[in-house]
């Protein structure tokens, strides 16, 4: 067999690892995204009167939407608009456009709901449309029902219990947060705006982002037909049928070697490099790899061995082998190394990468290695910093004064690194904004270091906002006042570079581990335990 | 209710052109700045609010803030933003939130837009349904031009 379920049209390829990545990252339990102000703050204009992010794309209709690999459509099973238990399943052989929002929404949900009721009008094959509400306590089935009774009776609205409907947002990568701010209308709901396209077969086919337009939505369905795999016929194929259990994580390790692919070791790779802190003596170098089309290359299957050559060929080669680690379960993987390099200068690495069928491809990246880099090597001391803690009279009821995480653990912001230091303790210090986040590897880290907390009740952990912020009503908001993010003297004294970043400091006030970028559970753990002799 | 509403606008309206009387100011200030292409998107009066639109600009030397809206259709009228929440859209989590606003800044010379995901005028509490095709007044309240009234068209999209 081929192996058709990975490929897409070429102008959708350039991010699709990034698109999958974001779904992954937005995937875990309440990743905070939470900058809403409490009494209105006054707002600075910029160009068209608010802050815009960067359009990927000029032209909408090329900007990328596709989810590859294709994986089953998550669980959808809730109550529809007249009462009835509905599952999308059900839905098999038409494609659905799924998406979240609530009913006392005045501008966005109307908004795609127009759109979408266009695009369904326009559209080339039938398409259904489910719009599930993330705000169960005002929409039950009736207030859905007249709701929607508006844009077209066709509609299908779901409601379910709270935790049903938490349940379901979390499997479809969707986040959401009531906001209290004040308005006549009621509290608001801050939610993951973007739609989700599942094709005939049940799969999870396109992202489109709030304020696509019709044409966009249009076009997605469109090339739905124009882009068949198998399944989309009456005989199912094997992504088109999964077993109850299966899960978007298991499908992308899954594809064995197709017959028809390139011959052994001929795959071009194509390696990222994301660490940019790198010195003389220890470092851990983090790498993800694609392929040209994009498609990830690291899966725990795959081993990877580097080697490492100064300008200098009096300098002997550096030969290790990497190791696998998930940046986001299921659908992102990065390859590690623990690498010394005994001098500064031009280095080259050479990531060959294989599989138990062979090997599968190589490729060179070069890079620089410094004398010292910004943040404190392993074995300085930990620069001591007053961090924000529950203390603080700004933090607020929720610490939403401290952090925008919009599920706070109390835990992190119990005490400050200068208190931990002067007290001995062992301590993890991460830096990352929960919310204003520029690279999507915080959001798996924000999970997983709560769960790592608890499965270590003596380590102290610390959680630091990197960026300059105000507090607005109790809220913090960014501080765009050079036109970007900048970050703040806490983060300058460690001299972080990106976030996340985090630091594992021993009982000796030094730094036992630092991890740039990307860090995997396991390597935190591990690094706790070498940092505090022991335990858990 | 809107009477009430309606007799302090009158008010102030009246105000504001008596200091624009005794102003020596070649122009009243009213003449800065300009509401267009203002529309609602059609709506049950049984949604618990609607968004209206419109695109200001400010002709004028000196700056100018949106500070508030009213209208006869609504009982309620509030300026909002629409914000993305997070990383740009095509690798973050998609995240839309809204927080009502005080004040918006228009620059001398620059306009803004109150649009979908944007800026917007937010009406509560529907007198009535508002069906495409009907218009509603909306009048938008300046810090230096005062109250300046459109009438917005209702639109599907």
């Amino acid at each position: 067999m081929t192996s058709p379920s990975r490929r897409s049209s070429p102008n959708r390829l350039p991010v699709i690892a990034s698109v999958v990545f974001a779904i992954a990252a937005a995937g875990g339990i309440g990743v905070g995204l939470l900058g809403v102000a409490l009494g209105g703050p006054p707002a600075t204009p910029a160009g068209d009167g608010r802050i815009a992010w960067p359009a990927a794309t000029p032209d909408p209709l090329k900007r990328p939407t596709a989810i590859v690999p294709v994986v089953p459509a998550p669980a959808l099973a809730l109550t529809d608009q007249d009462g009835r238990p509905f599952d999308l399943a059900s839905m098999r052989g038409t494609p659905a456009l799924v998406f979240f929002g609530y009913t006392h929404c005045p501008d966005v949900c109307p908004t795609t709901l127009a759109d979408v009721r266009d695009a369904v009008k326009r559209s080339p094959v039938p398409v259904r449309v489910v719009f599930v509400t993330i705000d169960p306590v005002r929409d039950d089935a009736a207030a859905l029902k007249q709701y929607l009774s508006f844009y077209d009776a066709g509609f299908t609205g779901l409601t379910g219990t709270a935790a049903e409907i938490r349940r379901a947002a979390d499997a479809w990568g969707v986040q959401y947060a009531r906001i209290d701010n004040g308005s006549a209308n009621g509290y608001a709901m801050a939610h993951t705006a973007d739609a989700f396209l599942v094709d005939a077969a049940g799969r999870l086919r396109d992202r489109i982002w709030f304020g696509a337009g019709p044409d966009v939505f249009v076009d997605r369905i469109a090339s739905l037909v124009a882009r068949p795999l198998p399944g989309d016929t009456a005989s199912s194929g094997p992504v088109a049928s999964p077993p109850a259990s299966a899960t978007p994580a298991a499908t992308p390790a899954a594809p064995a070697p197709p017959s028809g692919s390139p011959a052994a070791g001929s795959t071009t790779v194509l390696p990222t490099l994301t660490t940019t802190v790198i010195r003389v003596g220890a470092n851990r170098l983090v790498m993800t790899v694609s392929d040209p089309n994009n498609r990830e290359l690291a899966f725990p299957d795959v081993t990877a061995h580097f080697t490492f050559r100064d300008a200098d060929p009096a300098v002997p080669p550096i030969a290790v082998d990497g190791y696998f680690i998930w940046v986001s379960v299921g659908n992102k993987g990065a390859f590690v190394v623990d690498v010394s390099f005994p001098v500064p200068g031009a280095w080259t690495g050479t990531i060959a990468l294989q599989k138990a069928t062979g090997p599968i491809g190589a490729a060179d990246f070069p890079f620089s290695v410094v004398d010292r880099g910004s943040t404190p090597a392993i074995g300085d001391p930990a620069p001591s910093i007053h961090t924000p803690t529950a203390a603080d009279p700004n933090a607020g009821e929720n610490l939403y004064g401290i952090t925008t995480d919009v599920f706070p653990d109390p835990r992190f912001y119990q005490f400050s690194v200068d208190q931990l230091l002067a007290a001995h303790r062992p301590f993890v210090l991460t830096f990352y904004s929960p919310a204003y986040c520029p690279t999507t590897a915080c959001g798996p880290l924000l999970k997983n270091m709560k769960a790592i907390a608890n499965e270590f009740p003596d380590v102290a952990f610390v959680h630091v906002e990197p960026h300059m912020m105000t507090n607005y009503g109790g809220r913090l908001m960014p501080d765009y006042s050079t036109g970007q993010l900048e970050f703040n003297d806490l983060a300058k004294a460690y001299g972080i570079p990106v976030e996340p970043f985090v630091f594992v400091v021993d009982a000796q006030g030094r730094i036992a581990a630092s991890f740039e970028l990307i860090v995997g559970s396991d390597e935190i753990r591990a690094a706790i335990r070498a940092a505090t002799g022991g335990g858990a | 209710m809107h009477t009430l509403r309606l007799t302090r606008l009158t008010l102030v309206v009246a105000s504001v052109a008596l200091l624009a009387a005794c102003s020596s100011a070649a122009a009243p200030p009213s003449a800065a700045v300009s509401v267009t292409d203002a529309w609602a998107r059609s709506s049950s009066a049984m949604a618990s609010a609607a968004a209206a639109y419109a695109t200001i600009a400010n002709a004028g030397p000196t700056a100018d803030a949106l500070v508030g809206a009213s209208s006869p259709a609504a009982a309620t009228v509030e300026v909002h933003e629409t914000v993305a929440m997070g990383s740009p859209a095509a690798s973050g989590s998609g995240m839309m939130g809204m927080r009502p606003v005080a004040r918006v800044e228009i620059p001398a010379g620059g306009s803004l837009q109150l649009k979908p995901g944007s800026y917007h005028v937010m009406l509560i509490g529907l007198a009535h349904d508002l069906a495409v095709g009907d218009t509603i007044d909306l009048t938008l309240t300046f810090e230096k031009a005062g109250q300046i009234t459109v009438k917005a068209q209702v639109r599907a999209s």
